[in-house]
């Protein structure tokens, strides 16, 4: 069912429901709001809607438009139908001159009579007075009000019944036109109306008493078939004319004026043109007994009389050259027929006599009863929509400003009720809703940020000596309670925990939500209020079924004065950024250092990209050797961030906020590429490069993106792929290990190997190592690096090693600073080292000459025994003791002066390849030398002697006498370590040889 | 003499018979001559009853309706005649507004004349009420109710009422004052209790489910709902009910809603859904006003309340007259407690008449499934 706009006036997709039609209807229930795609627009309730056009008049947007016949009646023309025209009197005050040459026209298109409506307009008039002059009821029930405008008797039977039998019952001029023709001229032809009045449409098909006038033409709809069309060929006038008087009823005071000229001067002869608020509620009184009503009413709908009806299609100022020439012409008529009489009386009675043929019963208006009921709707109804619209005092609900175009709030109110207006139509609710939205927050009611700003910033301006809190805060886990339980679960929460904060901070303080879970707080800094807040370990949300802690993360940071509230709560949200905790509710206060860090974070973020394009980002180099040789094996490409004006941003800095802002990634692709680009570069000119690594942060493999990137890098540089390594961070592999694990394999099915970078440092699992396909592993030296549990590193490490080379892995350890470790790590098979023990990363033109280099020289580290803390040795906790003790074959460190020989520790190996277990060292020098034959003694000594002397483990061999009787031979290399208390001490590693070389061959 | 008496036959009996009409008449006659008799009978018959009782007491008011189920203090029956007759203690105005369906209020004057003849005086409305009978196939009580609330102007008189019975398949009705029968009219009967006081109650048969709502596109004039929540109404309150809209759409007398004024719940029920899942209501239901979507009662415990409301009005009532709903006397037939239901009114109120009909009418709002009584003491 097409709801409205089914009715001759109807609303076009031009609308956009400024409502200035409605400002001008006289029916406060005819234009309806109606809401499409969001956007207002109005409709035309045809029920209530009386055709006076006065909404077609006033748009500007060409959004009214409205029905007649003029399509039907240029058809029915055109197919020989024989059809006689009415001419409204606006005709020649519209058209002018022209007037002859449109009615030429018209007569060529096969138009059969032309009457001039002014000559009904003579007989209406006169009926009129006739009627007036012999009335015999009583003066206060005699009807007044003229029946000239269809669109006023429309709105009189439709909203004002009362006023009905007020109605003088006259046909109206066209009607008594068209009578006069039907039964005095006897004109059978169909007759068409041609008119600026959209209402006549109405009156002839529902209000014409029986009188057919056929079709209803408006002047705009009849122009726009003729705009184009040179008549100046046609030249026709109408068949009926009037005389005068009735020529001019169609201008503003034309009806008025003749109506006037056939009464005394005592007579009120009332005119009131256009619908307004006043004339309706004027004719509202009508029948009222202490109301004296006029002699004569003339009311028009139209402000300007009938000639400038919606159907005009010309706005009377634009035509108003036309119009006062017409005007005058008339006029003149008029006036020179009313000179021809004395008196008012001699006027009425020359009409009387001109029309004496006629039969007065022909032109009877039988008023016509268009009454519907409207609802009034209950006041609890209006109430509640006041309530709605936050219009809860008498004062809010009589602003009656008229913006909506309701005369009075209540009327809109009783349209909202009714289905005809939107609460949104109420501009003053729009701005206040508009504002309510703004500064609350809709599911907590608390402020929004908007209104915490604007509330927060009077409260700190109105108290300039008081200390405050802003106080920002995030609730954890709220993505749980969500994805557990449900969104309601988890706003409820919300709700609970805004109402938990406002209960506590209500009086001395604001509260209000950021949106998501994110709150703020401002409140004086007091003792009791920061108890209150640290008071709170956590919300207990059980009653919601959440059986979980609810804790939130605060951040905190003092303010006083009027500072910028919203650099504050900036300041206390980055507090609460960095505040990790989530057991239970926790609270970080903003302090200068944070603000540093921050700043240094804004400040390598607004240079990261300049940087980038500016080629600031460099690749170093840090070598990897092999401790054993001394080779260099490999290197590791490091980024460098150096600054056009030469200083330096530390990795350290930079790397960590790339990491946060996501720049890392792009950095990747730079530094893989600058890999790629210099080993092509390297084997291009002939240099042998080494294998360089590279390294992929974890933000780089979230996706396969990277596959792809270094799968375009290896193409575009075809290098030989064993020469590049990717490092992978262990910490990557707590993501989600599947799809790492796929990329992965994508790499190093390119050919490329993968090493697992910093193991150790601090979420490898022994499953990692298993599941991650890598094939060098990186051992983070952290785990000797201070701290009491050194020991348990070297075991650790010794295990780990041993472990990678059961599975095939390269072990690197970087971090290697000083040749014990280095030796330690040789010592526990460790394959590669890495530090700046060898070297510290490098520029690539320094790699370059090393590279070159490094072909024909060995570095050589100077040895360990200058190095040597001997007192490490003595210390039996020591790494050195530990690694002494486990993981070397049978050794000892000894003292050697003045030809004695002394033990400091000899390992567990040692003494069971000698046979002592359960001996003291003491116990042991002093039963030495009677196992050892003097011979072998001074071979000993010989070698000991050249081992002071400088010889890099002097080797001897010597037959050795164990307590068991066995013989063996030993085989022992002596360094020399240090000399301590003037007694050099020795590191003497042995190994029993007698299965290798016989006692025998001795 | 007596100063009512409730007469009732439940005769079933063809067209034009007067059996139901003899067996009350000869209940009533002897008593004198009564000032007011409320009558109501089946559809068939109300003219012929209408006729009689006018030739009978020709100097009384009488007014009726046609009924879904007569009933009274004496018994109930689909079929027949029950009347109620008042001999003493009450003085009475009646009238008759026309056009009920579309423009009573032309005809507010008959109010405001019935009200003149009483003599009403603002100091008097707990003794006086207002019962009305309409008859219209418009669906438009409010109209009538507005015409009420215009023509008492600050007086304050209780009103109460109900829209007759339709012919089953039909919207035709009957209501009738002193012997004339109308089809689209309200019959009205102001009446001042010379003996005490008068009380209204109400009790209704569907109760709250807590799902709340509001209308947002409203034809008011047709009385259609075209969405609740911005959503099509037949979907949204099938989504309530937790059915699928066609069932919706085939019972929609079963899914009554609750207006919400005052915090006073006003049951509305719909008449028909929409292709477009607008549902056209039998009471106006206005834009953004409060619903609630109702659920049936258990009747015995809705009869029960409704009892114990007459128990609480705080007098011994002298006779009484009740309106109920036609959809709640099926709901009572298939509960099987209408008889206990009639006689319990009977304990506590009195002698009785009650009528069965389309809609309720209570003070401003035009109900459904609802039952009202007033009390004379």
């Amino acid at each position: 069912m097409i709801r409205y706009n089914n009715g001759i006036i109807t609303v076009n997709d031009n609308c956009i429901g400024c409502g200035r039609c409605m400002l001008v209807c006289p029916s406060s229930e005819c234009n309806v709001s109606v809401y499409r795609g969001g956007k207002r627009k109005l409709a035309v309730n045809s029920t209530n809607c009386i055709d006076c056009g006065a909404c077609i008049s006033v748009c500007s947007h060409d959004a009214r438009e409205y029905a007649d016949d003029t399509e039907r009646f240029l058809a029915d023309l055109a197919s020989g139908e024989n059809i006689s025209v009415m001419l409204s009197t606006g005709f020649y005050l519209t058209f002018g001159k022209r007037s002859r040459n449109i009615l030429g026209y018209l007569r060529s298109l096969g138009v059969n009579k032309i009457y001039d409506s002014g000559y009904g307009a003579d007989i209406f008039v006169w009926l009129n007075a006739r009627y007036i002059k012999n009335y015999e009821g009583e003066r206060q029930q005699r009807p007044f009000i003229m029946n000239s405008c269809p669109a006023v008797t429309h709105y009189i039977s439709r909203y004002v019944p009362q006023a009905v039998n007020y109605i003088i019952p006259v046909r109206t001029p066209p009607l008594c036109t068209a009578m006069y023709a039907r039964k005095y001229l006897g004109d059978k032809s169909k007759i068409a109306y041609i008119s600026s009045c959209i209402s006549r449409k109405d009156e002839f098909e529902n209000n014409s008493g029986g009188v057919k006038i056929d079709y209803s033409i408006t002047f705009a709809h009849l122009m726009k078939y003729l705009e184009d069309m040179d008549l100046s060929f046609f030249d026709s006038e109408a068949d009926l004319v009037s005389d005068g008087f009735g020529s001019v009823i169609s201008a503003s005071v034309g009806l008025r004026d003749f109506v006037a000229s056939l009464f005394s001067d005592e007579e009120i002869i009332s005119s009131y043109n256009g619908l307004s608020y006043s004339t309706r509620k004027l004719m509202e009184t009508t029948g009222n007994i202490n109301v004296r009503h006029p002699t004569i009413s003339i009311i028009t709908a139209c402000k300007n009389g009938c000639v400038s009806s919606g159907g005009s299609g010309i706005t009377l100022e634009n035509n108003y050259e036309i119009y006062l020439s017409e005007l005058q012409r008339l006029r003149a008529l008029t006036m020179k027929k009313k000179h021809e009489y004395s008196s008012y009386w001699e006027i009425y009675r020359s009409l009387s006599e001109k029309f004496a043929e006629l039969d007065p019963a022909d032109f009877i208006y039988e008023p016509q009863d268009r009454f519907v009921q409207q609802h009034s709707v209950p006041g609890p109804v209006i109430n509640q929509i006041f309530g709605t619209m936050n219009m809860n005092t008498e004062a809010s609900r009589h602003i009656d400003c008229r913006a909506c175009g309701y005369n009075t709030c209540y009327e809109m109110a009783e349209a909202v009720a009714k289905g005809y207006a939107r609460i949104s139509d109420c501009s003053r609710y729009v701005s206040e809703e508009y504002k309510r939205r703004v500064y609350y927050d809709d599911m907590t009611g608390m402020l929004s940020s908007t209104g915490f700003h604007s509330e927060g910033g009077m409260l700190l301006h109105t108290h300039p000596e008081k200390k405050y809190v802003i106080c920002a805060l995030n609730i954890n886990s709220i993505k749980t309670i969500n994805d557990l339980y449900n969104f309601g679960i988890g706003s409820q929460v919300i709700n609970y925990i805004a109402h938990t904060l406002e209960g506590m901070f209500r009086e001395s303080g604001i509260c209000a939500r950021l949106g998501g879970n994110n709150f703020v707080l401002c409140f004086e800094k007091t003792e009791s209020n920061l108890n209150k807040l640290y008071g709170i370990n956590s919300f207990d949300c059980s009653r919601f079924g959440v059986n979980m802690p609810v804790t939130a993360r605060f951040g905190l940071c003092e303010v006083s004065g009027s500072p910028d509230l919203q650099r504050i709560t900036n300041y206390a949200s980055l507090a609460m950024d960095r505040n990790t905790v989530k057991a239970r509710n926790s609270f970080m206060w903003y302090d200068d250092k944070m603000r540093e860090t921050i700043m240094i974070e804004s400040s390598i973020t607004s240079q990261m990209n300049a940087a980038m394009n500016n080629n600031e980002f460099v690749m170093y180099l840090q070598p990897q050797y092999n401790h054993s040789t001394g080779r260099l094996v490999g290197a590791e490409t490091l980024c460098r961030w150096i600054k056009k004006d030469g200083s330096i941003i530390s990795p350290g800095v930079f790397i960590p906020i790339f990491e946060k802002n996501g720049f890392i990634k792009k950095l990747d692709f730079f530094m893989w590429e600058s890999a790629f680009r210099q080993i092509k570069k390297w084997v291009d000119s002939g240099i042998k490069p080494v294998p360089i690594s590279v390294n992929i942060s974890r933000m780089s493999l979230v996706d396969d993106e990277i596959v792809n990137v270094i799968g375009g890098f290896k193409e575009k540089y075809d290098i030989d792929t064993s020469l590049l390594h990717f490092e992978i961070t262990e910490s990557a592999y707590m993501d989600d290990q599947r799809s790492l694990i796929e990329r992965i394999t994508k790499i190093r099915d390119m050919g490329f190997m993968i090493a697992m970078d910093d193991f150790g440092s601090g979420y490898s699992s022994l499953n990692t190592l298993k599941d991650i396909p890598i094939d060098i592993l990186k051992l983070d030296m952290g785990f000797l690096r201070g701290g009491t549990n050194t020991d348990k590193g070297t075991n650790i490490i010794g295990s780990v090693i041993r472990m990678a080379h059961s599975l095939g892995l390269v072990t690197v350890a970087e971090g290697v600073e000083k040749v014990e470790q280095a030796d330690m790590l040789q010592s526990l098979g460790c394959d590669i080292i890495q530090g700046f023990l060898y070297a510290r990363p490098m520029p690539l033109a320094d790699y370059d000459e090393l590279l070159i280099k490094s072909e024909s020289e060995v570095v050589n580290i100077e040895s360990s025994k200058s190095y040597v803390d001997i007192s490490k040795f003595y210390d039996g906790n020591s790494p050195e003791t530990k690694m002494f003790d486990n993981f070397i074959g049978p050794a000892a460190v000894f003292e050697y002066a003045e030809n004695k020989l002394s033990v400091i520790r000899m390992n567990d190996a040692f003494v069971s390849m000698l046979g002592y277990a359960g001996v003291t060292p003491v116990e042991f020098v002093g039963t030495f030398q009677s196992h050892v034959s003097d011979k072998d003694r001074a071979v000993v000594k010989d070698t000991i002697q050249r081992a002071i002397n400088g010889e890099d483990g002097a080797v001897c061999i010597f037959g050795y006498n164990r307590n068991d009787g066995k013989k063996i031979l030993v085989r022992s290399k002596i360094w020399y370590m240090d000399i301590e208390a003037e007694r050099a001490v020795l590191y003497v590693v042995s190994d029993d040889v007698t299965d290798v070389l016989g006692y025998k061959d001795k | 003499m007596e100063r009512c008496i409730a007469a009732f036959s439940g005769r079933s009996e063809r067209i034009g018979e007067t059996c139901s009409f003899d067996d009350v008449y000869e209940r009533l006659s002897g008593n004198g001559t009564p000032l007011l008799v409320i009558f109501s009978s089946d559809f068939d018959n109300f003219s012929l009853y209408s006729g009689l009782f006018h030739e009978k007491f020709p100097d009384s008011t009488v007014i009726g309706m046609s009924s879904d189920c007569n009933y009274s203090s004496e018994g109930y029956s689909d079929k027949g005649l029950s009347a109620l007759a008042v001999y003493s203690g009450i003085e009475c105005a009646c009238g008759v507004l026309h056009e009920a369906g579309k423009c009573p209020i032309k005809y507010s004057r008959s109010v405001k004349e019935a009200i003149n003849k009483l003599g009403i005086k603002p100091t008097e409305s707990d003794r006086i009420c207002s019962l009305e009978f309409t008859a219209s196939d418009e669906y438009n009580e409010e109209l009538v109710l507005d015409t009420f609330r215009e023509a008492r102007g600050s007086l304050k008189i209780p009103l109460f009422g109900s829209t007759a019975a339709a012919r089953r398949g039909t919207n035709r009705s009957y209501v009738s004052l002193n012997g004339e029968v109308f089809e689209d009219e309200t019959v009205f009967v102001i009446i001042r209790n010379l003996n005490g006081r008068i009380s209204v109650i109400s009790e209704n048969t569907y109760r709250s489910t807590g799902k709340y709502f509001m209308a947002t596109d409203v034809d008011c004039d047709s009385k259609t709902v075209y969405s609740f929540d911005e959503r099509p109404a037949a979907a949204h309150l099938a989504s309530l009910i937790g059915v699928e809209v066609p069932v919706v759409a085939r019972d929609i007398s079963r899914f009554p809603i609750g207006r919400i004024y005052d915090d006073i719940i006003y049951t509305a029920t719909g008449r028909s859904v929409g292709k477009d899942a607008s549902i056209v209501f039998g009471s106006a239901v206005y834009n953004y006003s409060k619903a609630v979507l109702l659920e049936p009662d258990d009747p015995n415990r809705t009869a029960g309340r409704f009892v114990d409301k007459i128990s609480d009005i705080g007098f011994e009532p002298s006779f009484s007259f009740a309106v109920n709903c036609a959809f709640d006397f099926d709901i009572f037939a298939d509960t099987g407690i209408t008889g206990t239901f009639t006689k319990q009114i009977a304990e506590k109120a009195g002698i009785y008449t009650g009528v069965s009909g389309r809609n309720e009418q209570l003070g401003c709002a035009n109900i459904s499934k609802t039952m009202l009584l007033a009390a004379f003491e």
